[in-house]
């Protein structure tokens, strides 16, 4: 490389330039306050065991990367979870209500960053995870529809809820 | 042969959505209604002889018609800056390729292109798209000499996301037909297909590094003659790839490896007289 190369030196140190657009719609506890109103959620530390990832892992068919679970049981029944799945760029951070058997009632986008995709945040997208639970398949085109232009969120929220069922039957349903 | 080699080897290809590698382009489309704005500028080095560099400089407005299909418009330039003298900076020492010397920044012209995603990458068991781009130039990339080029590029892409995608294999295969006319010239053409391949690895939020590769031939037919092989040519290197919210960035170095020699007396292993030893090329996007 000669000298001339130089000039792309101010242009490369572009590239790495930190930048971050955090885009948070709700906090953990608007998402809490939303989704169980009027009713106490109390902290319910849970740390998944090698042998629990695993069963997780093999019922879901996809990886586990947090094993210290953000979870919340509520008094009036049913569960609160906060979870990330991987966005194209950053990750993207959901909330997830199960009921006291263990199926979906209600799913929350909490920060989405991604430069497109957001329509995952439609109430009309988010409704079809109600009633869900770990026996559904819960696969993008085929009991979840796709939003064409957001595929990559769809199949990551998607794949991150039934990670989520399969986490309630394998470590926190009780026996 | 130099003077369709400026449309042979680079007339640059040119990459929908935000790349992942430098040079192989992966599968997926704008949605409806988003659109980029691009800036590449590709730094060329060094030939057999001589003291020889360029940039290909490209600006890209890109637009999601459907989901599925987006339309992107370039202008692309050169700028050279060489002294090759009378001994020529390629070809042999008794017929040197690209004599004397050039320095400054010359417009070409513009580029056309569609880009049909099929399958996706996230919802299928494989991304494939289709790639179209047409290119009218009017200066010769190697040389900065004026004339009449066309160049319909044409692209079969693949892309597969592996382990939770955090890892993608992306492959194109490509074939490019192109004529390219001297000002005081007659008409030459050649046909090159090419092979590029490469790996992206997600190593952080944000952060891509990775690793490509291609493998080109061009099979020309020179005014004077008729269709004959003419060279091939083998480039790889790393790149890294930082993509935020609303905009990017994508570098690449990549080194020629290895190339059928025009040069039977001052041999090298490559391919010095359509491509250089090196290229540099650096990315940045803008989302609306």
């Amino acid at each position: 490389m000669n000298e001339r190369s130089a000039f792309l030196l101010p242009l490369a140190m572009l590239a790495v330039s930190p930048a971050c657009y955090a885009a948070q719609y709700l906090s953990v506890e608007q998402a809490q306050a939303l989704m169980f109103p009027d009713t106490v959620l109390a902290p319910l530390p849970l740390t998944l065991s090698s042998e629990q990832k695993k069963a997780i892992e093999t019922r879901a068919g996809t990886p586990v990367r947090q094993t210290e679970l953000r979870l919340w049981r509520a008094a009036s029944g049913g569960y609160f979870m906060v979870d990330q799945v991987l966005g194209k760029h950053e990750f993207i951070t959901y909330a997830v209500a199960l009921d006291d058997s263990g199926a979906v009632r209600q799913i929350e986008i909490l920060d989405y960053r991604e430069t497109h995709g957001d329509e995952v945040r439609r109430p009309g997208w988010r409704s079809q995870f109600s009633g869900k639970t770990s026996a559904d398949t819960l696969r993008v085109n085929k009991d979840i529809q796709n939003i064409s232009g957001a595929t990559l969120s769809c199949v990551h929220i998607t794949d991150g809820v039934r990670r989520l069922l399969a986490t309630y039957d394998v470590a926190i349903r009780p026996r | 042969m130099v003077s369709l080699g400026a449309l042979a080897g680079f007339a640059l290809p040119a990459y929908a959505d935000e790349p992942l590698l430098g040079y192989t382009m992966g599968a997926e489309t704008l949605p409806a209604g988003a659109s980029d704005a691009e800036l590449w500028i590709t730094h060329h080095g060094d030939k057999r002889r001589g003291d020889y560099a360029r940039q290909s400089v490209r600006f890209e407005y890109e637009y999601g018609l459907t989901d599925r299909l987006t339309l992107a418009a370039y202008l692309n330039g050169y700028r050279h800056d060489y002294d090759c003298g009378a001994a020529g900076c390629a070809g042999s020492v008794s017929e040197p390729e690209i004599l004397g010397s050039k320095n400054g920044f010359q417009a070409s012209g513009p580029s056309l292109e569609l880009k049909k995603m099929l399958l996706s990458p996230y919802a299928d068991p494989i991304g494939l798209a289709l790639y179209g781009e047409l290119t009218y130039d009017r200066i010769d990339d190697i040389t900065g000499e004026k004339g009449h080029g066309w160049e319909l590029e044409n692209k079969l892409i693949l892309q597969k996301p592996m382990l939770d995608d955090q890892l993608f294999w992306l492959a194109n295969i490509e074939l490019e037909a192109e004529s390219w006319k001297p000002e005081d010239g007659d008409t030459e053409y050649a046909v090159a297909p090419r092979l590029r391949s490469g790996l992206s690895y997600r190593v952080a939020s944000n952060w891509y590094l990775g690793l490509e590769g291609w493998a080109d031939l061009e099979i020309l037919n020179p005014p004077d003659g008729s269709w004959e092989f003419d060279h091939w040519d083998f480039f790889a290197g790393p790149s890294v790839h930082y993509g935020a919210q609303h905009w990017w960035a994508t570098l690449a170095a990549t080194p020629q490896l290895a190339g059928s020699d025009e040069s039977d007396d001052d041999s090298t292993g490559r391919h010095l007289a359509d491509h250089e030893k090196y290229e540099v090329r650096l990315k940045v996007g803008y989302n609306f």
